[in-house]
């Protein structure tokens, strides 16, 4: 098939690019890019008005299968994923059974192969079963497809465990990821310790908790010479114990998602579960440090950190509720409002959604050029619409951005030189 | 006013209403004959999926002295122990037809979610580390009718704030009263950021106590003995315990008051417990006049 995009605006970092261009697309990958392309029996895209960009990657994302397909599923995560624009997934190990095991990791990217949305790269388990005690067989699972590593919300609470697996990933060499929590400071809780839980009673999660293990896994890091990558940062502290390490030397990356850096817990209803995430919604001084830190560099990457629930999980009181915010289908328009309020530019954007993942996840990032494979999307940045949870292909409806006017909406994913958003399900 | 969920977003108005409605109803509790009949015909059902014994008793008596039908369930004895939510089971419960449900839970917002789900009156009976609204109008009507007024007070409120409900609505209810309200206890029982709340903060038992009309002393939940607090029973008496040398620091005509059940010796001495100063019991004696003047004003009887 080949495919003819004209007139977009093709949005290209690494290569300075960012000029309205014709892109050629034909055998998977991408032909030809330049200003005026013309060509006979080609499938034309209008990309006037467009932004055309390269391997938009979400590195946070809970797929839930094997195990808990009543919350999602492979297909229905991975449809969901290229409806946001996504056209590479890398999907966290706290299945049932985890992925710990090559088995795992080879039946996730098989049969994504098959389902044939996004390219899925997984992430396998830090510890045998999630468990904090014996690492996996990291090098074994990497041979099989995982990019990284990490226990995920079941933090390895002890150091000499971290320790080991910040060393042991240096032969696989990849990064650990961190979800940051002291489990002992946060046991229990639903909200940020502060004036919400102070007047709500709602029992609660200290800053301390995340800054903590923060400081912790950058400093076993820098002693490990390893490489970390800190998963949804929430808070002003743990950005600037992650500058003090970049300055130091430490080989450290990190990542927020849109609900840091658009809510605050001034927004929170605590009769809507959909707000109960963890890290919690933090205070506003915490919201705006994560939006500069997204400006200035120091946060590399923005993930959805999709973490969809059955109705049942979330129709319930807040203390009762699972955590997590269903985020893929928002992903892009949501970062882009960081666009609109003038915080980031083009470039910018495309670091933080295409450029910084692959690098930290050791993917390529190849770009519009010749020979390039043809993972691409198209948004309109400029159009509104209202974010309806009852329209997502996810099996998550929970959002707290349900209702919400956004401005920008992705219209065509494309992976290998396939077209498949919008869908065609004939 | 439909639901009765908490005194921070419950006007002045309504609150002055119950404590004038409380001191003629507690004129009722002491006739020979206990018994109103103002919503005879009514159900309140009383729903404690935690322990009590003063508040769910409180409710009982307040509903049947204006003849409305009650009906009691426990968790233990419910179906939520079977895994029901307790959404379903309020909703069952609803198919049977009540005007109104008391409920008491370990999860804060509870009755509040409830409240949005369903049709009947919804009276929040202590919500986890939230709010106790029927608690605090209790405290608020012993203090108007013992000191004979609510503005320009010193309240004292001393224990464990941070896991208690009657802080909370205690803090909304005597701010909004026009009085002044101070917290204190050890720094492990005082949340933070509680200033964002009205009410004054401190971990000086004599600065909170001194010139207050009013001491409060909180129970010190020996069920959470598991999260260290505070280091013993013996020091917590001597330094936030409430005893003869504290409340000589107080107001001449202070009174001291906890919404029970009590630790003797330990947040209170048993001295100033059973004292002339203590409205301790009066407290719960207003107690039941005040449910009843809540359930009065939601359910809409004629008097």
């Amino acid at each position: 098939m080949r495919i003819l995009i004209k007139k977009a605006l093709v949005i290209d970092p690494p290569h300075g690019v960012k000029e309205v261009l014709d892109v050629l697309v034909e055998d998977g990958v991408i032909r030809k890019v330049s200003p005026n392309i013309e060509g006979n029996h080609l499938k034309i895209i209008d990309g006037e008005g467009m932004w055309a960009l390269h391997s938009v990657t979400d590195s946070h994302v809970h797929l839930r299968e094997p195990g808990f397909e009543y919350k999602e599923t492979l297909k229905t995560g991975l449809a969901a994923s290229v409806k946001g624009g996504i056209t590479r997934v890398l999907c966290m190990p706290n299945t049932e059974p985890p992925n710990d095991d090559p088995s795992v990791t080879r039946f996730l990217i098989e049969k994504a192969r098959r389902l044939s949305f996004s390219k899925l790269f997984p992430i396998a388990s830090i510890t045998k079963g999630r468990k904090g005690e014996e690492l996996s067989p990291f090098l074994l699972l990497k041979r099989t497809g995982a990019v990284a590593f990490s226990d995920d919300g079941s933090p390895v609470e002890n150091a000499l465990v971290m320790r080991r697996a910040l060393e042991y990933a240096k032969a696989a060499e990849s990064p650990i990821v961190s979800h940051c929590e002291d489990l002992d400071l946060s046991r229990g809780g639903s909200v940020n310790e502060g004036a919400l839980s102070a007047k709500t009673g709602l029992p609660s999660i200290p800053p301390e908790s995340e800054i903590i293990s923060v400081f912790r896994d950058v400093t076993l890091c820098e002693f490990a010479a390893s490489r970390i990558h800190i998963a949804h940062v929430s808070l002003a502290r743990s950005i600037e114990i992650i500058k003090w390490a970049k300055e130091r030397g430490v080989n450290v990356s990190c990542e927020t998602c849109p609900h840091y850096f658009l809510l605050s817990e001034d927004v929170l209803d605590p009769l809507d579960p959909d707000f109960k995430v963890n890290p919690p919604i933090r205070g506003e001084e915490d919201r705006k440090a994560v939006e500069d830190a997204l400006s200035n560099g120091l946060i590399d990457l923005v993930a959805s950190d999709h973490a969809p629930h059955a109705y049942e999980d979330k129709f319930t009181d807040f203390p009762s509720a699972a955590f997590g915010i269903s985020g893929v289908e928002t992903l892009v328009p949501l970062t882009l409002s960081l666009y609109h309020k003038g915080i980031i530019d083009e470039f910018r954007f495309s670091e933080l959604l295409c450029i910084n993942p692959s690098r930290v996840f050791g993917l390529p990032y190849t770009g519009f050029v010749e020979g390039s494979p043809a993972d691409i999307t198209l948004i309109d940045p400029d159009e509104t619409w209202t974010i309806d949870p009852k329209q997502f292909v996810s099996k998550g409806k929970n959002t707290p951005f349900k209702g919400w006017s956004v401005k920008g909406r992705v219209k065509f994913t494309m992976v290998d030189g396939v077209i498949k958003f919008p869908f065609d399900w004939s | 006013m439909h639901h009765l969920l908490d005194i921070e977003t419950t006007e002045k108005d309504f609150i002055e209403r119950i404590i004038e409605d409380a001191e003629s109803f507690l004129e009722i509790s002491k006739r020979p004959i206990r018994k109103v009949p103002s919503l005879k015909g009514k159900t309140v059902v009383l729903f404690f999926a935690e322990p009590s014994t003063r508040t769910r008793v409180s409710f009982e008596i307040a509903a049947k002295r204006l003849s409305a039908d009650t009906v009691s369930i426990s968790k233990t004895a419910s179906s939520m122990e079977k895994g029901e939510t307790i959404l379903d089971t309020v909703k069952n419960l609803e198919r049977m037809v009540f005007d109104a449900i008391v409920i008491r839970d370990s999860r804060p917002y509870s009755p509040h979610f409830v409240a949005k789900h369903i049709k009947g009156s919804v009276i929040n009976a202590g919500d986890g580390a939230h709010e106790h609204p029927t608690q605090a109008l209790l405290d608020m009507a012993t203090v108007k009718f013992t000191l004979g007024t609510l503005s320009g007070l010193k309240i004292a409120i001393v224990g464990d704030i941070a896991h208690s409900r009657v802080s909370r609505s205690n803090i909304w209810g005597f701010s909004k009263m026009g009085s002044e309200v101070y917290v204190c206890g050890p720094p492990t029982m005082i949340p933070r950021d509680v200033e964002k709340l009205p009410c004054k903060a401190t971990f000086c038992l004599e600065e909170a106590v001194r010139e207050a009309d009013v001491i409060m002393a909180l129970r010190i939940q020996k069920e959470r003995f598991s999260d260290p607090l505070f280091p013993s029973e013996y020091e917590y008496h001597m330094f936030y315990g409430i005893r003869e040398e504290v409340l000589s620091l107080a107001r001449k005509n202070a009174i001291v008051m906890h919404p029970g059940p009590m630790n003797r010796g330990v947040e209170i001495s048993s001295s100033l417990a059973d004292g002339e100063r203590s409205v301790i019991f009066n407290q719960v004696e207003m107690g039941v006049a005040v449910r009843m003047a809540v359930l009065f004003n939601l359910l809409g009887g004629e008097g």
